[in-house]
C-alpha cells in the first residue's frame, strides 16, 4: 500500500529520536555534563514526591519506548506484507498493551501530582494538552489490542480460504 | 478430524496418479496433497464434483466419516 513507507518511517523516526535522547542522557551523566546541580535543578533538595516523579516518568518514557519498539516490528511486517500472522498479532497486542500501560501510568501520576499540589494548598485547575497525551495513549492501545484479536480473526479466515480446495 | 479423504484409496484402485487428477480436474498437485494428507479444512463443491467425475466414483466414496 501507498502509506505504508510513510508510516514506518515516522515511526522509525520517533523510535530512532526517544533512543538518541536516552543515549545522550547516559552518556551525558555519565561523562558528567549534568550533575545533581545542573541550573535550577537541585537534586539534593528534593522531596520523595520529586523523586517518585522522576523514576515513574522514566519508567513510563521506557515503557513508551519499548512500545515503539514493537510498533516498529508491526510496520516491518506490514512492509514485507506479512499482516496476517501471529506474529504482526503478537507485536499489535504487546505494543498495545505497553502504550495503554503508559497511559494509564502517566495519567495517574498527573493525578498524584495534582492531589500532592492539592495537600500542600496549592490547588491548579487546568484544563490543557497535557491531559489529553494519556487518553490519547490508552485508546491507540486499546485500538492496537482490538486491532491485533482482529487479525487473529483474519488470519483465521485467510488459513480456511487457503485451505479450501 | 472425524472426516477422513479415502482419495488415496480410490486413486490406487483406478491406477491414477495424483499428477493426472489434478490435471484432470483443475487443481495444482500441492492442493490435491493437501487434500489428500487431511490438511484441507474445506473442499468445493464443484472440486467433489470434478474429482467425482474424474474418478467415476460417489462423494462417500472419498469422504468418510469416523466417530472420535
Amino acid at each position: 500500500m501507498r502509506n505504508n513507507t510513510p508510516f514506518k518511517v515516522l515511526i522509525d523516526i520517533l523510535f530512532y529520536c526517544n533512543v538518541f535522547v536516552v543515549i545522550g542522557m547516559a552518556l551525558s551523566l555519565s561523562m558528567g555534563g549534568m550533575t545533581t546541580k545542573t541550573g535550577s535543578m537541585n537534586m539534593a533538595s528534593w522531596n520523595t514526591e520529586s523523586w517518585m516523579d522522576v523514576v515513574v516518568s522514566v519508567f513510563i518514557y521506557f515503557l513508551f519506548i519499548t512500545g515503539l519498539f514493537y510498533l516498529r516490528k508491526v510496520a516491518r511486517n506490514i512492509l514485507n506484507n506479512n499482516q496476517f500472522t501471529s506474529t504482526m498479532a503478537t507485536n499489535l497486542y504487546r505494543s498495545g498493551m505497553l502504550f495503554t500501560l503508559t497511559g494509564i501510568l502517566s495519567l495517574f501520576l498527573s493525578f498524584f501530582l495534582w492531589v500532592s499540589h492539592l495537600l500542600r494548598n496549592e490547588l491548579k485547575i487546568e484544563l490543557d494538552y497535557e491531559v489529553m497525551v494519556p487518553f490519547f495513549l490508552m485508546i491507540i492501545g486499546a485500538f492496537f489490542i482490538i486491532q491485533s484479536k482482529i487479525i487473529l480473526e483474519a488470519k483465521g479466515i485467510k488459513e480456511d480460504n487457503e485451505l479450501t480446495i | 478430524m472425524a472426516i477422513e479423504i479415502n482419495l488415496d484409496v480410490v486413486l490406487a484402485k483406478r491406477k491414477m496418479k495424483s499428477k493426472e487428477l489434478a490435471e484432470l480436474i483443475g487443481i495444482t498437485t500441492a492442493n490435491l496433497s493437501i487434500l489428500k494428507s487431511g490438511k484441507a479444512r474445506a473442499i468445493r463443491f464443484s472440486t467433489l464434483d470434478e474429482i467425482c467425475k474424474a474418478l467415476n466414483c460417489q462423494p462417500g466414496d472419498i469422504l468418510a466419516y469416523i466417530e472420535d
